[in-house]
């Protein structure tokens, strides 16, 4: 077998795995040793879970030799935010210090499709604590240090799925799972330079994951590409008896199929106002690459308080899904000093006014279909700015003028977006575009950045120090940044 | 929401409430930030407040009733 392919799609593992030219034993060997000895340089990693995946490993290479080949994900090792529960003694410690020992005798939905799709768990992945529902300012808000991305050791990955983000970019896993309540998913996608997909929300069971804001988290793949996180949502969407909320609406990844020849593209007016100029920079770039498969209209939000509702309800569901860790006092233990008593301005929040943000929610659900319903997708800079450098306060160096209208629209409205890389800023950290589509269009968005990565090779590079540390033999077609 | 009787702001009340409920044990400089904090909160509700909705306009979220065997 002898083939090493760190920085592989996952469709390319697959198919290495599917005609056994990888080994689904070498392979998990081979990512477990990049999470172990790579790891802690990122701070992007939580459990090795090495016995499980070796477990997981053999039962995989055993079936495809006999011919038992389950899908493309069959013997490709992965990893999950440390928010999914793990059965087997495997902590799940949502991030946070006091709750660093506490265990699940049972796997999350996702985890359990994962398995059943014969994907191979190896590690859990670092987040910020409690998924950010204390109201973090800064990186350092995980008891495993701040998470970096690979592209530079002094500016943060991202979060909340800073680890998932993290470890895919520096080839520490194929691909990962995130979760997303408000930019969590999106967010280290852009940092890191990766493929990231918020799905529609009730998508994907949310069984088994820690709860943050119950009508707004959802989880979602992240990979090195979009057509990636097409066959990852394909293993894990699907309704289920223990999440109320996981739609039954059938789901098939489908690449391409029923794609238009040319794409309708809304682009927001002012989308780049205030953004950092290399992400405005970078995002024009990208729309004129996407002229040449779409045509792009701007298009108009109707004025409406799409942040405050946003914040609205995560402040008041925040309040009631994480009391007990306030309650017990296990909230003085977290890392980020502001952690420690978010939580108590949240009291301010009324019911009325919680009311009133979900009442506007099905408003603003209406808009957004109405304006989604003449374009295939609308495009917008993923984060109008770069990674924040770690040590700093990243909600004070954002710039204050940029409105993230498409994140806190596309998260109030449940609707489905995909980050993939469009570029480089001049320190050399990635920027982002995304692509939001209808409520239950997952595969139109994903069609559309395939379509955008068919015609830009950002995604296919990685961090020069990583690949020089790649053995010789390995088969990886990377390059380096420019 | 402040009682238009009093000379109190509801940024005030609702700190006070806050802290009351919640933060007999922070700090000076931590009460500044939750005042912070606060402020921002009651900025968020009054951009909700001044939306007009009508009656009919339902939170998207619908209560189903529990049947077992359902």
């Amino acid at each position: 077998m002898g083939i090493a392919p760190v920085f592989l799609p996952v469709r390319e593992m697959g198919g290495l795995l599917r005609r056994r030219q990888a080994s689904p034993v070498e392979l998990a060997e081979l990512f477990i040793d990049r999470l172990e000895t790579l790891g802690p340089r990122y701070n992007s990693v939580v459990t090795v879970t090495r016995d499980r995946a070796l477990a997981e490993a053999r039962a995989a290479e055993k079936e495809i030799a006999s011919g038992c080949y389950r899908g493309p994900l069959h013997g490709v090792p992965y990893g999950v935010k440390d928010l999914l529960a793990t059965a087997g003694g495997i902590p799940t410690t949502w991030g946070a210090a006091p709750l660093r020992d506490q265990t699940f005798d049972y796997d999350a939905t996702v985890v359990r499709r994962l398995t059943d799709a014969g994907a191979v768990l190896v590690a859990k992945l670092a987040m910020i604590e409690l998924a950010g529902g204390m109201g973090y300012r800064q990186p350092d808000a995980s008891f495993t240090g701040p998470c970096k991305t690979p592209w530079d050791l002094d500016h943060w990955a991202g979060g909340s799925s800073s680890g998932s983000g993290s470890a895919v970019a520096a080839g520490l896993v194929p691909f990962s799972i995130g979760s997303e309540t408000r930019g969590s998913i999106l967010s280290p996608a852009n940092n890191c330079g990766i493929a990231g997909l918020r799905p529609t929300y009730g998508r994907v069971s949310r069984y088994g994951a820690m709860a943050l804001s119950w009508t707004l988290d959802k989880l979602g793949p992240m990979c090195l590409t979009a057509d990636d996180c097409g066959l990852v949502l394909d293993a894990i969407a699907g309704g289920d008896p223990n999440d109320p909320s996981a739609t039954d609406r059938s789901y098939s990844y489908q690449p391409s199929a029923g794609a238009p020849q040319r794409f309708r593209l809304g682009v927001l007016e002012d989308a780049t106002a205030g953004a950092n100029p290399s992400v405005r920079a970078n995002f024009d770039a990208a729309l004129e690459t996407l002229a040449q498969i779409a045509d792009i209209e701007r298009v108009r939000l109707p004025d409406l308080p799409y942040g405050a509702v946003a914040e609205t309800i995560i402040s008041a569901e925040a309040s009631s899904s994480l009391e007990e860790i306030v309650d017990s006092g296990q909230v003085r233990e977290l890392t980020a000093p502001e952690d420690r008593y978010g939580h108590v301005a949240r009291r301010a929040v009324s019911a009325r006014d919680y009311l009133k943000a979900q009442r506007l929610r099905g408003v603003m659900c209406r808009v957004a279909d109405d304006l989604l319903s003449s374009v295939d997708a609308i495009a917008g800079p993923t984060m109008g700015w770069i990674a924040a450098p770690l040590g700093t306060e990243f909600r004070g160096s954002d710039p204050p003028s940029y409105k993230d209208l498409l994140g806190a629209l596309g998260n109030v409205a449940g609707l489905p977006a995909i980050s993939v890389p469009s570029g480089f800023s001049d320190q050399g950290l990635p920027t982002g575009i995304q692509f939001m589509g209808r409520a239950y269009d997952d595969n139109t968005v994903i069609a559309v950045a395939t379509a955008y990565q068919s015609l830009t090779d950002w995604h296919t590079m990685h961090p020069p120090d990583l690949v020089n540390l790649l053995p010789e033999s390995t088969d990886t077609a990377v390059r380096d940044q420019p | 929401m402040a009682n238009p009787t009093s000379d109190r702001s509801e940024r005030e009340i609702l700190y006070d409430l806050a802290v009351e409920l919640g933060g007999g044990t922070l700090s000076g400089e931590q009460l500044e930030d939750v005042r912070r904090m606060v402020d921002a909160a009651v900025s968020s509700a009054e951009q909700l407040r001044a939306v007009r909705l009508s009656n009919a306009d339902e939170p998207p979220t619908a209560f189903v009733p529990y049947r077992k065997e359902d």
